[in-house]
Formats: structure tokens, sequence, C-alpha cells
């Protein structure tokens, strides 16, 4: 049995007022804005924020996926004991599957997604 | 000399006897919450309340139905905080001083709901609680089936089990 490790590498970033973190194992490319790539607000369901974006090129099991997201996106370890299962009445009823966990840090809540 | 006891003895006896009698079938009680959402009022059984909260900074959670406001952080637990007014078709108070979220565990599931005031927490006994009219879809579904009198309050009580069974299911 592997031992849990402490924290996690992760990839944080912003959807208006929304934070976000994906492991950064999942993250192949950080670039500058592109045209005709897909915004991450979109499938989170969110109307986008005002900040500077970036695109993110993520693995997921059906390839690498890009998505356009706000900065700041920076890389950082998340505690692993800050991170939560959903709760089960917002699981029961969550639209987005990309959605997998939640953490709440000295920054207030981070939505953990993964693509696969 | 052992004398007989007196008719008046046996009387005393009696009425000591029948006094733990009554004192034996005290009626059972049932803690409530009662709160307010839109000016009406409503009650909970105790049992099934963990905690009641002040109203705090509910974080949005992106992709939930609009019932569920999002999620706090209660000393250190994240928990999903429904409008229970919106489960049930009320509309809220404005956001005041006096807005709460009961923090409730039913039917496995726990969440916080956020109501407009709670205005008593009192031991009720089982009399108080009596059968409601059915006139109501929640009625129908099980979820507002009796009222609890309380003093002069008379108050709607929700059954959270089916509430919260409900709303899993997207049925509310």
């Amino acid at each position: 049995m592997t031992a849990q490790p402490a924290s996690l590498a992760m990839v944080f970033f912003r959807v208006g007022d929304v934070r976000f973190a994906i492991e950064a194992s999942a993250v192949t490319a950080m670039l500058p804005m592109q045209p005709d790539i897909p915004a991450f607000a979109t499938v989170m369901e969110l109307t986008p924020g005002s900040a500077p974006r970036r695109v993110l090129s993520l693995r997921s099991a059906g390839g690498v996926q890009s998505y356009v997201v706000e900065e700041p996106v920076e890389t950082g370890d998340l505690a692993v004991q800050s991170i939560h299962p959903l709760p089960g009445l917002l699981a029961a009823r969550l639209r987005i599957p990309q959605i997998r966990a939640l953490a709440w840090d000295d920054q207030g809540l981070t939505v953990l997604v993964a693509l696969s | 000399m052992s004398a007989s006891p007196s008719i008046l003895d046996t009387i005393i006896e009696q009425r000591q006897l029948g006094d733990k009698d009554i004192a034996q079938v005290d009626e059972q009680t049932t803690r409530m919450v009662f709160f307010t959402i839109g000016g009406q009022i409503f009650a909970i059984k105790g049992a099934v309340i963990r905690e009641i909260l002040a109203y705090c900074d509910i974080a949005y959670m992106p992709g939930c139905p609009s019932a569920m406001k999002g999620v706090i952080n209660v000393r250190g637990d994240i928990e999903s905080v429904i409008s229970l007014a919106a489960l049930l078709g009320l509309t809220e108070a404005p956001l005041s001083r006096k807005s709460s979220i009961l923090l409730a565990e039913a039917g496995g599931m726990r969440s916080g709901l956020t109501v407009d005031a709670v205005i008593d927490v009192a031991e009720i006994p089982e009399s108080a609680i009596q059968p409601a009219p059915c006139t109501t879809a929640n009625h129908q579904q099980g979820i507002m089936t009796h009222a609890v009198t309380n003093g002069t309050l008379v108050a709607t009580m929700i059954e959270l089990d089916p509430l919260f069974q409900n709303f899993a299911r997207g049925l509310t």
C-alpha cells in the first residue's frame, strides 16, 4: 500500500470569482491566449471574468484538450488534509462531472477538477 | 400493640401511589426548532439539527440548482447550503442579523438550510404535534404532514428525510 502524500502539486486558476485547481501532472502546457479555444467558463457554466486570459492544455482520457482560463495561473501544493469530497446532496445534483472535490484553505474555497 | 391502619392512612397511601402513577405517565416530549421563512412559522425536530449557525458568507458552487446556495466551512468541514425557502416554494426575507443556517442531517445526508430567523427551541409534548390538513403538494410528498403548537405559536412541521431525498432525486 502506497503512503498518502501530505500534499498534491496543483495548478490553480480562476474563472470569474471561482478558484479552480487541477493536478499539475494533468497540465501539459500553459500558453498565451489564442483564438478558437473553448473557455473553461463554458464547461463550468460560469460567466467569464475580466482578468487576463491564458490557455491551459490539459491531459484527459481522450487526449489533450485546451481551455481558456483566467489569471492568476499559479502552481502550488495543496495539503491533502484540506481536500474534501463533495457534500452528498451537492454531489447528487451537480451537473458538471469534471468537478471532483473541494478544498478550503486561507484563500477560501477551491474547486478541484479533473477531465478524466 | 399493633394497630391496623386507619382509613385516613389508607387513603393517604392510595393518594401517594396515585400521584406516583401520574408522575410515571408524564407525556413524552420532542425537542423542536422553530423558525420563520417568508413570514411563515415552521418547525423541525431538534434530533436532526446538529447545529444552529449564524449566517455567514456562502461560497458559490458552479453547476448546482438554484436552490443550492453554495458551501460553507464549518470548523474545517465543507457543508452544502440549501435555501429552504426555494425548496418550499417560498420567498425568503432579505438577509438580516437574524438570518441563520440550520446544519441538518437526515436520511444519511447532511446540509445547511437557510432560514429567515430561529425563534425558539423548545420541548414539545407529543399531543401538541397533530396531523395537518392534506392540502399541499408538500403534504402529499410527506414533507409537511403535521402542525406543532407551542404556546400561541402554530408551526408547520417539516420532515427532512423526504425533503432531502426528493432534492437528491431532482424532484424539488
